[in-house]
C-alpha cells in the first residue's frame, strides 16, 4: 500500500504544484467571475439609444395620428407598459430583493429617452418622396395604415387577416427603438379600434393590462408552497446542469493528465523501471489515486465557488440539499473510476495523444450522451430516456447526478440500483483496464484496435 | 535459504504465434556474475522481463531469491534495455522516488541518493533538471536507479550501450565491487569482450532457447579446439613424423602456424616433439574467444540438436 501512496503523492505533487494547473485552478475561476462582473456592470450602465424624431403616418383614419402622438407622449413621460422582457425582469427583482443586494432594486439598463412627434401626411403625399427622407434621416419612420387594420376581427374563421401595417424606418435606427415604435403605434391602433366601438382607449389600455398570478405548487410530503417559476427554472435545469458539470469537469480535468503521464512515462522510457518496483495494478492503482485527488481539488474548489455564489445570492438552503452533496461525491467517485481506468489503458497502449484520440472516440461519443440529453433528462428525470441513460456505463454518473438533482424525484431503489451496478461497472473497467496496462506500456509500435485490446486482455 | 539467485524451470512465453522463450531451464548460483547472451530477439529481455515478473510466463515457473519477483523487488536492482526518466523532474526527487518505491524510508533517501551522487562523481547534479543532464550522466543516473536499494541481485540489460570508455569502466567496476560484496549480477551485453573480463557464468540463449549455460573454464574446456599455435624461429617448420598431427597451416599474412592435432593424442605431447624438433619463437595451445562460441554456435543454431552438433563440430577443430 505504501508504494501505491507514494506513486500517487508523486502524481499529485507533479500536476498540483506545476505553475500551469495553479494558474488553470484559480485563474478559469477568476476569469469567469471577472467576465460576470464586467457584463454585470455593463448592463447596468448601457443606456438604450435615444428615440427622438418625427413620423409620418398615412392613414384614410386621422384618429390614428392622435392615437400616436398620445403613445407617444406616454413613453416620453416613462407611463408605457414594459416589454415582456422588462416585467420579468422586474417581477424576479421583486420576489427576490436579495439577489441585487439591499434597497430597491435597481433597474438593469435604463430606458433611453422618447420624444417623437406625430405627423399625418397630407392628401396625395408623394410616399417615395417620404421614403426618400426617412432614408436621408430626416424622418424616423413612415408608418402606412390601412382602414382595415381598424376594424374588428373578420368573422368567418378562414378569411385572411389583413389588419396589419407597414412601418419604413432608417437603417440605422437600434432594433429596440423599432420594436418600441411598432409596439407604441399597434397600441395607438387598439386605442383607434377601442374609441370606436365607445369603449374609450385608456379604458381598453387598462383592460388589457395582464394581471399577475399567484401560483403555488404541491410539495413532497404534503402541503403546498408559493411557486417560484424563475427558480423552478433554475432548480429544474440550471441546477443539475451544474452538478453534472462539476463531475465531467472533475473527472476530465484528472483523467485527461492521467493518460498523459503514462503516455510521457512510456515515452521517457521510464516505465519499465518503475514496474521493476511496483507491480503494474499497484502503478495504475497509485495514477488513479494521485490524480483522484486532483480531481477532488478541482471539484472542491469549483463547488465551493458554486456554493458560495448560491449562498451569496440566498438561495442555497431552498435550491441545493445537503443530500445532493452526498451523491456528488459519490457519483464524482464513480464517473472518475470510470473515466481514468479508461484513460490509463488508453494512455499505456498508445505512443501519442494522437493515437490516444483515435482510441478514447467511441468512449468519448458515450460519455458526451447526457451533455447532448442534458435538457430531456432534466425536464423528465424519470421519462425512458434517463431511466436507459442511468444504466449505460460510464454515462451512470451523469444521467443519475442530474436527474437526482432535478425537481422531481428519482425512486430510490433506481439509485441504489444504479450506485451498485455503477461501482460493479468500476471493479470491471479497472479490471480490464490493469490487464491492457499490463501488457500496453511495455508495447510500442502501431496502436492496437480494441480487438487487439481484448486479446491483450487473454494474454495478461 | 535456496543456493540459486535465480530458478528458471520449463518457462515458455509466447506472443501470438511468435514463441519468445522455448522451454527455458536455468539456475543462477547466489553471488555470481552472469553474462546473459544472445543475438537480437533472442529472447533475452523477454526473459528478464519474466525475471523482474514485469511480464508472466504462460508454463513454467520462475523463482528470484526463494520467492516470485513480485515479492523480492525491493531485493532486485533492475537497469532495462530501454530507460528513461522523468525529464522535468529533478535528480534527487528522482532518486528518492525511486528509492522509496523499493522500500528505503525517508532520510535514508536522502543519505543515499547524496552519497551515491558523489561516488559516480556526479555531485552538483542533485537539484538539476534530469532533462538538463547530458546523455552521459543521465545514463549515470539510470544506474543509481538501480542500485540505491542496494539490492541482492542486480539485473542489468546492455549495460554498457551508448557509455564512453571512461564510464563504461566506471561502471565495470562498481559491478565488480556488488560481486565482491557477495552479490549475484546478471546481464545482458552484446560486448562480449567485457563479458569475458566480468563474468564467471554464461548463459547463451537464440529464438529462445538457450544454446550454453556454463563457466568460462567449462566453455574453454567444452570448446576445446584441439589446435597448437606455433611461431618458428628461423621460418623453417617441419615437423613431418611427429605422431598425431592431422593438419599443418600457416595463418594468412603471418609467420605462425596452425597445427591440428587429432582427437585421441596428447596435445601437451606434442608441443614437448614440435619443440624438440624446431626451435621456435613461441608456442601455445588456441583457445576460442567468447565471440567466436557466441558466434559458432548462433550460426549453427537450429534448436538444441544443432546446438549440441556446433558444439561437437567445434570440439573438434
Amino acid at each position: 500500500m505504501s508504494k501505491v501512496m507514494t506513486v500517487a503523492l508523486r502524481e499529485f505533487k507533479q500536476t498540483v504544484m506545476r505553475p500551469v494547473f495553479l494558474l488553470a485552478i484559480f485563474g478559469l475561476p477568476v476569469l469567469i467571475i471577472g467576465v460576470g462582473v464586467l457584463a454585470a456592470v455593463v448592463m447596468v450602465n448601457h443606456k438604450e439609444p435615444a428615440l427622438i424624431g418625427k413620423i409620418v403616418i398615412v392613414s384614410p383614419n386621422t384618429a390614428i395620428v392622435e392615437a400616436a402622438q398620445l403613445e407617444m407622449d406616454r413613453a416620453r413621460a416613462g407611463k408605457n407598459e414594459p416589454g415582456p422582457e422588462e416585467r420579468a425582469v422586474d417581477r424576479a427583482m421583486r420576489q427576490n430583493p436579495g439577489m441585487m443586494g439591499a434597497g430597491s432594486p435597481p433597474q438593469i439598463g435604463q430606458r433611453g429617452e422618447v420624444n417623437v412627434t406625430v405627423e399625418h401626411a397630407e392628401e396625395g403625399a408623394d410616399i417615395e418622396q417620404l421614403k426618400n427622407q426617412v432614408r436621408n434621416g430626416e424622418l424616423l419612420g413612415l408608418a402606412q395604415f390601412q382602414d382595415a387594420v381598424f376594424k374588428p376581427l373578420p368573422k368567418e374563421p378562414d378569411a385572411p387577416d389583413e389588419r396589419s401595417f407597414q412601418l419604413f424606418v432608417n437603417q440605422k435606427i437600434d432594433s429596440n427603438n423599432v420594436k418600441k415604435l411598432e409596439r407604441h403605434l399597434a397600441s395607438a391602433v387598439v386605442r383607434v379600434r377601442a374609441e370606436a366601438t365607445g369603449i374609450g382607449g385608456d379604458d381598453a389600455m387598462e383592460m388589457m393590462r395582464a394581471p399577475e398570478s399567484e401560483t403555488t405548487r404541491s410539495q413532497v410530503g404534503g402541503g403546498e408552497k408559493e411557486a417560484n417559476e424563475q427558480m423552478h427554472e433554475l432548480r429544474a435545469q440550471l441546477i443539475p446542469m451544474v452538478f453534472m458539470m462539476l463531475i465531467w469537469i472533475g473527472a476530465f480535468s484528472a483523467g485527461q493528465p492521467l493518460m498523459l503521464s503514462t503516455i510521457e512515462e512510456k515515452s521517457n522510457k521510464v516505465m519499465e523501471v518503475l514496474l521493476s518496483a511496483v507491480s503494474p495494478m499497484q502503478l495504475m492503482t497509485g495514477k488513479i489515486l494521485g490524480y483522484g485527488a486532483v480531481g477532488l481539488v478541482i471539484v472542491g474548489i469549483y463547488s465551493s465557488l458554486g456554493v458560495g455564489s448560491l449562498i451569496a445570492l440566498a438561495l442555497f438552503s431552498d435550491v441545493v440539499q445537503w443530500m445532493h452533496l452526498v451523491y456528488l461525491g459519490l457519483y464524482f467517485i464513480m464517473a472518475y473510476s470510470m473515466i481514468s481506468s479508461i484513460m490509463a489503458a488508453v494512455g499505456s497502449a498508445v505512443s501519442d495523444v494522437r493515437e490516444a484520440n483515435t482510441l478514447i472516440m467511441p468512449v468519448m461519443m458515450i460519455l458526451m450522451v447526457p451533455l447532448m440529453l442534458w435538457m430531456p433528462i432534466s425536464q423528465s428525470p424519470n421519462g425512458t430516456v434517463a431511466m436507459v441513460c442511468s444504466f449505460v456505463p460510464p454515462a451512470i454518473p451523469f444521467a443519475m447526478i442530474l436527474r437526482i438533482v432535478s425537481e422531481e424525484s428519482v425512486p430510490t431503489w433506481q439509485i441504489a440500483a444504479s450506485l451498485v451496478w455503477g461501482y460493479a461497472c468500476v471493479v470491471g473497467l479497472v479490471w480490464f483496464a490493469a490487464r491492457v496496462f499490463r501488457v500496453g506500456v511495455l508495447m510500442t509500435g502501431k496502436p492496437p484496435s480494441i480487438l487487439e485490446l481484448i486479446k491483450w486482455v487473454r494474454y495478461s | 535459504m535456496s543456493d540459486y539467485a535465480i530458478t528458471i524451470d520449463s518457462v515458455y512465453k509466447t506472443f501470438g504465434s511468435n514463441v519468445a522463450v522455448n522451454d527455458l531451464n536455468l539456475k543462477l548460483p547466489m553471488g555470481c556474475v552472469c553474462g546473459f547472451l544472445g543475438p537480437n530477439g533472442a529472447g533475452k529481455s523477454t526473459t528478464i522481463r519474466m525475471i523482474m515478473s514485469i511480464i508472466y510466463p504462460d508454463r513454467g515457473a520462475i523463482d528470484v531469491l526463494g520467492s516470485d519477483a513480485l515479492h523480492r523487488k525491493d531485493r532486485i536492482g533492475y537497469l532495462p534495455e530501454e530507460r528513461g526518466l522523468y525529464r522535468k523532474m529533478r535528480v534527487g526527487e528522482y532518486l528518492e522516488y525511486v528509492a522509496k518505491l523499493k522500500g528505503v524510508d525517508g532520510r535514508e533517501c536522502q543519505r543515499r541518493v547524496k552519497h551515491w551522487l558523489e561516488r559516480i562523481e556526479l555531485p552538483g547534479v542533485i537539484k538539476k533538471k534530469c532533462q538538463e543532464l547530458s546523455k552521459g550522466m543521465q545514463q549515470k543516473v539510470q544506474f543509481l536507479a538501480a542500485i540505491i536499494h542496494d539490492p541482492d541481485l542486480l539485473i542489468l540489460d546492455e549495460p554498457f550501450s551508448g557509455l564512453d570508455p571512461v564510464n563504461a569502466a566506471l561502471l565495470n567496476k562498481l559491478i565488480q565491487e556488488f560481486h565482491q560484496q557477495g552479490k549475484t549480477v546478471v546481464f545482458s551485453t552484446h560486448v562480449l569482450f567485457q563479458a569475458e573480463q566480468i563474468c564467471d557464468r554464461f548463459v547463451l540463449i537464440n529464438k529462445g532457447v538457450k544454446l550454453l549455460d556454463s563457466t568460462l573454464e567449462e566453455i574453454r574446456a567444452q570448446f576445446d579446439p584441439r589446435t597448437i599455435m606455433v611461431e618458428p624461429l628461423n621460418g623453417r617448420f617441419d615437423v613431418d613424423g611427429i605422431a598425431g598431427i592431422k593438419n599443418v597451416r600457416r595463418v594468412a599474412d603471418s609467420t605462425r602456424m596452425e597445427v591440428q592435432v587429432e582427437e585421441s593424442v596428447d596435445r601437451h605431447e606434442v608441443m614437448k616433439r614440435i619443440v624438440e624438433r624446431e626451435p621456435v619463437r613461441s608456442i601455445e595451445l588456441r583457445q576460442l574467444s567468447l565471440e567466436e562460441v557466441f558466434v559458432r554456435l548462433v550460426r549453427s543454431d537450429r534448436g538444441e540438436e544443432a546446438a549440441a552438433q556446433a558444439r561437437e563440430e567445434l570440439s573438434h577443430v
